[in-house]
This record gives C-alpha cells, sequence and structure tokens, in this order.
C-alpha cells in the first residue's frame, strides 16, 4: 500500500480546500502587508513634507510681512530724489534720512533688501527686470537701461520684486 | 503610481493641480507662484521665455512675445476671431496653407507649439515639486471648443511630452471641483469672469455625466477692463485736481495701474480705500502727490456697465438652453473678478440663488482637472477606510476635571501617554478613571471605566512618575494602562465600547460641550487656580521648612502670614480673593532666594531650587513654571 492510498476523497478535497484557503490567506497577507507599507511610507514623505513646507511657510510668511513695506521704501526713496536743493543740508531732513535708513535696516533683518547696484545703464534681465517702457536716448545702447520706476527687491538672495525699468531702443 | 497632472491652460494664465493622498492640491511653479502667465518670448539673445520672465520683458519686446495664443489654437487663418486679433496684437500672425502661425524672432510657430512651450514650463516645474516624472495630463479648454480646437490642444500636450489623457471643458471641470457631478439631473450655470474673457455655460448633471447644454460670452471682457475703468477716473481726477495730465507720463500711469488693481482688490473685502502714491509726478512749482479716495459705492458706479454687460450671454445660453433662471439648480463663480461683491450680487439677482465661491476662482478649474485626472488614475479608491475617535478619551486629575488624552476626531488607530503623579505626600494608590466627552468637569462626561494602581513607594505629592497610555485599535477597543516608574507595578483595563456610541449620543455630547463651553471653562479655571494654590502653599511650606536657618525671622513671618492668607481662601469659591492672595505668596516668596543670596558663602550651597519636587524655581513655586505633571490624582485614602 503506498501513501497517497491512504488519503480518502474526502480528506483530498479537505486539503484542497485548505490550500486554497492557504492561497487566499497568503494573498490577503500580501495586500495587508502592502497596504501597511504603504500607509507607513505615506506617513514618512508626509511628515517630510510638512516639515519642508512649514519651512517654506516661515519663510513665506517673513517675506510677505517685509514686503508690505515694500511700498513705503519706495516712496522714501522718491521723496529723497525730488528733495529741494536749499534744504539739502537741513538737519531736519538728515533726520529723516536716518529714519530711512533705520526703517531699511530692519527690513534687512527680515531677510528683504534692495538690490545692491543701481540698474541704471546694466542690460535689461528679466529675471531681474520688469520693462514697463521704452525710450530712444542716443548716449545708450539698445537694451540698456535708462530709468528706473521703482527699486527691485531680494528675498534671501533671490528676486522678489523686480526692479520696474524704462528701457532704452535704438533700433526699430 | 505617477500622478496625472490636471492643467488649466488659460488664455491669460495657466495653473496646475494634481490629487495627493485623495485631495486636489494646487502646485506652485518654479517661481513660486500658484498662477504662471501664458506668455512665451525668445529673448534678443535667442533665449527661449515662458511665463512671469517673459511678461516681464514683453514691453521692450512685444514683437516676439506671445500671449493669448489660446484665441488662436485650432482655428483658421479666415475665422473673424483671428483676423480681429491680428489688428490688436504686436506679434505677427501669418497664414500657413489655411492655418494660424505666429512669427517670433523670424521664425514661424503653430499656436500649438505656443501651448507645448507653457505646458513644457508646467509639467518641468511640477516634477520639480513632486519629484516624480509626470507624463499625463488632463487639459481643459473652453466649453465652445470645437473638435479642432480640442485636437489642436491635445496635440500642445503632445508636443510637451505628455499624454493627455482627456480634454475636459472648463465650466465641467468646475463643477466637479465643487463634486457637483454627482447631483442627478441638476442645472448648473458656470460664470467665468477672467482676466481677459468672459464665458458663461449651462450645465445638466444625468447619471454621472456632465452635458454641456449652452455656452456664450464675450472674448474680450474681463479684469483688464476694470483696471482700465479705475484708472481713467484717477486720472481725470488727478487732472481736476492739479490740472496735469497723467496719461501721458509713462512712469506715473506705470504707478497708477498697479495702484489701480490694488485698490479693486482692496474694495471686495473694505468699503472704502486710499489711493496714496507721494511724488507721482512734479511740475515747475515742485513735486505733486495724488490722495485719493474711492469708495466701494464710487467704483460700482464706474464698472456698473461692465457687469451689466455680462448679463445679456446669460440671457442667451439660458435661452439656448431652453431654461428659466429660476429652474437653476447652482451657479458656480470662476475667475479672479468674481470676488468682486458687485459681481457676485449681479449674478445672485440674475439667478435667484447664492452663487457657490468657498473654491478659488482663480484654481477653481485646475482643481477640477486633478479631480478628473484622479479619477482617471483610480487614486480616489479607498482600500482602507480610517475611523475617528467621535469623543475625546481621558481622565479625571485633581479637582475633578476631565485631562484630555485623545482629542475627539483624531484618526485610529492612535495611542497617547502621559506623566501623571500624586496629589498628596505618602500617597500609595491612585484611582484611574477613564472618560468620554467634551465637557470640562469630569462628573459631565461618560465614564467607561476605573480602575486602582496601588504599591506606589511612599514619597512627598508630585514625585511618582506615574505614566498613563491610551490605545485603540482600529476595531476601537480602548486599552488604558498606568505604570508606576519606580516600582515598575502596572494596572490595565480594556474598554470596547469607546466608538460604539450611536450618532445621536455623540451629537448630543457634542452640543452639550458647545451649550455649556462658558460655564466649563469658568468652572475649570477655578480649579486650576486651587490646584495652583495647593502646590504654592505646599512648597512655600516645605521651602521654609528646608532652609529654617538661612532665611531672616522677618522674611520668615510675612511668607507665613501670606501662606495663611492664602489657606484661608483658597478652598473658596472666589476666584478674585484667590488669585490676589496667591500672587501675594509668589511675590514674597522670592525673598527667600535674595536672603539666602545675601550671606556669605552662598555660593557653595545648594541652590534654593527643591530638588525632590516637580514645582518651582528661584527659591519657590511659581503658578506658571509647573513641571512635566500636568495634573496630579485626587488621594486616594
Amino acid at each position: 500500500m503506498d501513501d497517497t492510498s491512504t488519503i480518502s476523497d474526502e480528506e483530498l478535497t479537505k486539503i484542497q480546500q485548505l490550500e486554497k484557503e492557504l492561497e487566499e490567506l497568503k494573498k490577503q497577507n500580501e495586500e495587508y502587508l502592502n497596504g501597511w507599507k504603504r500607509a507607513k511610507a505615506d506617513y514618512v514623505n508626509f511628515k517630510n513634507e510638512s516639515e519642508k513646507r512649514r519651512d517654506e511657510l516661515a519663510g513665506l510668511s517673513m517675506m510677505t510681512s517685509a514686503s508690505q513695506y515694500i511700498p513705503i521704501l519706495d516712496n522714501f526713496k522718491k521723496a529723497f530724489q525730488y528733495l529741494p536743493g536749499e534744504l539739502k543740508d537741513s538737519e531736519w531732513v538728515k533726520g529723516i534720512e536716518q529714519i530711512y535708513k533705520q526703517m531699511k535696516e530692519v527690513i534687512k533683518g527680515l531677510g528683504v533688501e534692495e538690490y545692491a547696484e543701481s540698474v541704471i545703464g546694466t542690460l535689461f534681465d528679466p529675471t531681474k527686470h520688469y520693462a514697463v517702457g521704452e525710450e530712444r536716448l542716443d548716449q545708450y545702447g539698445d537694451d540698456i537701461i535708462t530709468q528706473e520706476v521703482s527699486p527691485g527687491y531680494l528675498f534671501r538672495g533671490s528676486v522678489i520684486v523686480p526692479a520696474k525699468v524704462i528701457v532704452n531702443k535704438k533700433s526699430e | 503610481m505617477a500622478k496625472i497632472l490636471g492643467i488649466d491652460l488659460g488664455t491669460t494664465n495657466s495653473c496646475m493641480a494634481v490629487i495627493e493622498a485623495g485631495e486636489p492640491k494646487v502646485l506652485e511653479n518654479k517661481e513660486g507662484n500658484r498662477t504662471t502667465p501664458s506668455v512665451v518670448a525668445i529673448s534678443k539673445a535667442g533665449e527661449r521665455l515662458v511665463g512671469l520672465i517673459a511678461k516681464r520683458q514683453a514691453v521692450t519686446n512685444p514683437e516676439n512675445t506671445i500671449y493669448s495664443v489660446k484665441r488662436l489654437i485650432g482655428r483658421r487663418f479666415g475665422d473673424d476671431e483671428v483676423q480681429r486679433d491680428t489688428k490688436l496684437v504686436p506679434y505677427k500672425i501669418v497664414q500657413s496653407g489655411d492655418a494660424v502661425k505666429v512669427l517670433m524672432n523670424g521664425k514661424e510657430y503653430s499656436p500649438q507649439e505656443i501651448s507645448a512651450m507653457v505646458l513644457q514650463k508646467l509639467k518641468a516645474d511640477a516634477e520639480d515639486r513632486l519629484g516624480e516624472k509626470i507624463t499625463e495630463a488632463v487639459i481643459t479648454v473652453p466649453a465652445y471648443f470645437d473638435d479642432t480646437q480640442r485636437q489642436a490642444t491635445k496635440d500642445a500636450g503632445k508636443i510637451a511630452g505628455l499624454d493627455v489623457k482627456r480634454i475636459i471643458n472648463e465650466p465641467t471641470a468646475a463643477a466637479l471641483a465643487y463634486g457637483f457631478n454627482k447631483k442627478k439631473d441638476e442645472k448648473i450655470v458656470v460664470y467665468d469672469l477672467g482676466g481677459g474673457t468672459f464665458d458663461v455655460s449651462v450645465l445638466e448633471v444625468a447619471d454621472d455625466t456632465v452635458e454641456v447644454k449652452a455656452t456664450n460670452g464675450d472674448t474680450h471682457l474681463g479684469g483688464d477692463d476694470f483696471d482700465q475703468v479705475i484708472i481713467h477716473w484717477i486720472i481725470d481726477e488727478f487732472k481736476k485736481d492739479s490740472g496735469i495730465d497723467l496719461s501721458k507720463d509713462q512712469l506715473s500711469l506705470q504707478r497708477l495701474k498697479e495702484a489701480a488693481e490694488k485698490a479693486k482688490h482692496e474694495l471686495s473685502t473694505a468699503m472704502e480705500t486710499e489711493i496714496n502714491q507721494p511724488f507721482i509726478t512734479s511740475d515747475a512749482s515742485g513735486p505733486k502727490h495724488l490722495v485719493l479716495k474711492l469708495s466701494r459705492s464710487k467704483l460700482e458706479e464706474l464698472v456698473h456697465d461692465l457687469v451689466q454687460k455680462t448679463l445679456e450671454p446669460c440671457r442667451k445660453a439660458l435661452a439656448d438652453a431652453g431654461l428659466q433662471a429660476q429652474q437653476i439648480n447652482e451657479v458656480i463663480l470662476v475667475g479672479g473678478m468674481t470676488r468682486m461683491p458687485l459681481v457676485q450680487q449681479t449674478v445672485e439677482k440674475f439667478f435667484g440663488r447664492k452663487p457657490n465661491v468657498s473654491v478659488n476662482p482663480d484654481e477653481v478649474v485646475a482643481i477640477g482637472a486633478a479631480v478628473q485626472a484622479g479619477v482617471l488614475q483610480g487614486e480616489v479608491k479607498d482600500v482602507l477606510l480610517l475611523d475617528v475617535s467621535p469623543l475625546s478619551l481621558g481622565l479625571e486629575t485633581l479637582g475633578g476635571v476631565m485631562t484630555k488624552l485623545i482629542e475627539r476626531n483624531t484618526t485610529i488607530p492612535t495611542s497617547k501617554s502621559q506623566i501623571f503623579s500624586t496629589a498628596a505626600d505618602n500617597q500609595t494608590s491612585v484611582e484611574v478613571h477613564v472618560l468620554q466627552g467634551e465637557r470640562e468637569m469630569a462628573v459631565d462626561n461618560k465614564t467607561l471605566g476605573r480602575f486602582i494602581l496601588d504599591g506606589i513607594p511612599p514619597s512627598p505629592r508630585g514625585v511618582p512618575q506615574v505614566e498613563v497610555t491610551f490605545d485603540i485599535d482600529a476595531n476601537g477597543i480602548l486599552n488604558v494602562s498606568a505604570k508606576d516608574k519606580a516600582s515598575g507595578k502596572e494596572q490595565k483595563i480594556t474598554i470596547t465600547a469607546s466608538t460604539t456610541l450611536s450618532k445621536e449620543e455623540v451629537e448630543r455630547m457634542q452640543k452639550e460641550a458647545e451649550l455649556y463651553a462658558a460655564e466649563d471653562k469658568k468652572k475649570r479655571e477655578l480649579i486650576d487656580l486651587k490646584n495652583n494654590a495647593d502646590s504654592v502653599v505646599y512648597q512655600t511650606e516645605k521651602t521654609l521648612k528646608e532652609y529654617a536657618e538661612k532665611v531672616p525671622a522677618d522674611v520668615k513671618t510675612e511668607i507665613e502670614g501670606k501662606i495663611e492668607a492664602l489657606k484661608a481662601v483658597k478652598d473658596g469659591e472666589d476666584h478674585d480673593a484667590i488669585r490676589k492672595a496667591l500672587d501675594e505668596v509668589n511675590q514674597v516668596v522670592s525673598k527667600i532666594g535674595s536672603a539666602m543670596y545675601q550671606q556669605p558663602g552662598a555660593q557653595g550651597e545648594p541652590g534654593v531650587q527643591p530638588e525632590d519636587g516637580p514645582h518651582g524655581e528661584e527659591g519657590g513655586p511659581k503658578p506658571d513654571e509647573q513641571g512635566p505633571i500636568d495634573a496630579d490624582y485626587e488621594k486616594k485614602d
């Protein structure tokens, strides 16, 4: 009598059933394990993303609050451009100039600063400048900035407000 | 699985979104903006510029800067729209067979190629943001686009390296963003007033499909027209005032443009705004300043005609759909201009119902495209549904208050631990009273169970460290355990009914919590104050005893007097009296420290901070400087 003959049909069916069940459970097990792994991975990714996002937001909120002062700085600058000659040496004006400087320092502390170099006479570059007009002046070459309408600002080294400029057009 | 990008390829601006963790999310471009100007240019140096950078140089390079190419895509050169644009735009539109091409830096490009450049930038920026390759997209087009225009848009995607899984209508995308595709047999109007175009569409939802019944609009009406009206008003007012015409001065004009846009935005929320532009110009008499007040009603008077102009297309669209305004079930607003209260009121009056504005009108179409993308990629399929704990879970602490460990709406399974301590000297057991509910006082919440942890080695109050852990498994079964860290003794309880409250019961408990919130808060504050007073009395007496010889008699008498005063009121109900007495003790208690430091050799002393107590620094406990122990158990006798 060999081994197989000891298994009855009933037992065979049972074994087949159990094998099928095992197969299903294995499949289910794998599905669950994958789901679990995915959930864990999702969580880790979400955590990393949130941390990154938080830093970004912190920077963004700082930039947003600092940007609110930019128009005031622009107007200060404009005011000094219009300074009447007879007031140039006035102590009172010097005081106001100091306040302007103080304000620039505060905003610099928040990471925002005006372009260090004057844009006039430089070649127009759309990554730093925003052309709002053109004019035709002989002393400048083509695409050279002739006037600064409002200054440009950097936040931690990258442009947040491009300098608004008038560009020279020599060629037709 | 790779993500499918949802793209709103707009006439003026484009926007993109994806589905992340089942929710649509707008992606920022490389410059950090949520929308990208649909502008392409070739610089003098032959460099290709797309988006904001292209826009910045448009004035100085107009003939090589292509914008609004959407008006040309898929059209024939002979079309009225194309002929009209030929006269309006500074770049060259040329004929190429039947079709249209634009000239940029001497080279001809099809509108598809130009749109592809915008799509390419969006694709690259999205890949940058997501850190994965994007190869598939859903792109939206106006409902009135014909087959050729749709095919051309699809081709643009292909040129940009995107497999366009579907082209969907912009109004349909807006409806998807609001989830209105589930509303059977509803009629929806989408009112889209953007930067340069106005579209109105009537949709009908049936069996999960959204059908466009009619569409109408004005291809040259948008936010820019509103800005122009304001600019003209400012110029006129300034002229009346100073006699100077700012329209001739391009420097001033630029500032006015920004000021007008700012005023328009501000008047969407404020009733009045001030346009303040110092040193706007100058004449022989010196600098001139512009200060103008603009009220919302004045603005509404100025733009009244523009808003009214949108109603005729609405009327026509309704008529084409064979519907009356009152048959419309939902109205959706799209486009930045719809933030203007007058626009919203006009739409509401016309359709007789409040329009939907909760999704950002600049982003709603892109969000809808992402929703469609999500359906296609099958992400919305939820394999695992996670439950939440419907009410807060916590335990009773000193004074009969409930200290929450797991806040309501926390996703389960979850676990939370906190260290507690004893409330009296030599207390050897604590009772853990497990509670469920939102009320401040233990007695007002539901008791889930209680158990006692004993065998805590006798020590001064606040010293033992009992770690209590609440753990809810995925089936809502709550396990609470308490372990004394010194002896290692542990007790636990399993509560099976923590999440099986009926919906009504949960709602009742939440409602009660809201109803009694103020009253409960007051009670809780009083108890917190009493607990605080109690601990200050204990700590100060202990410190005085410990350093009895070093504290001058007069200081000692003064402090004792204040302590007695606090003791007299601390068990009463008078909040202010306890607060006052407590503050007085806190004020005099620092004298212990200063008295001791004044003594010779004080530096060599062990210091005034009691090593064995959780509270206090600088010679005494302060109400706001409690140690790691958040709440004390009530004493078990």
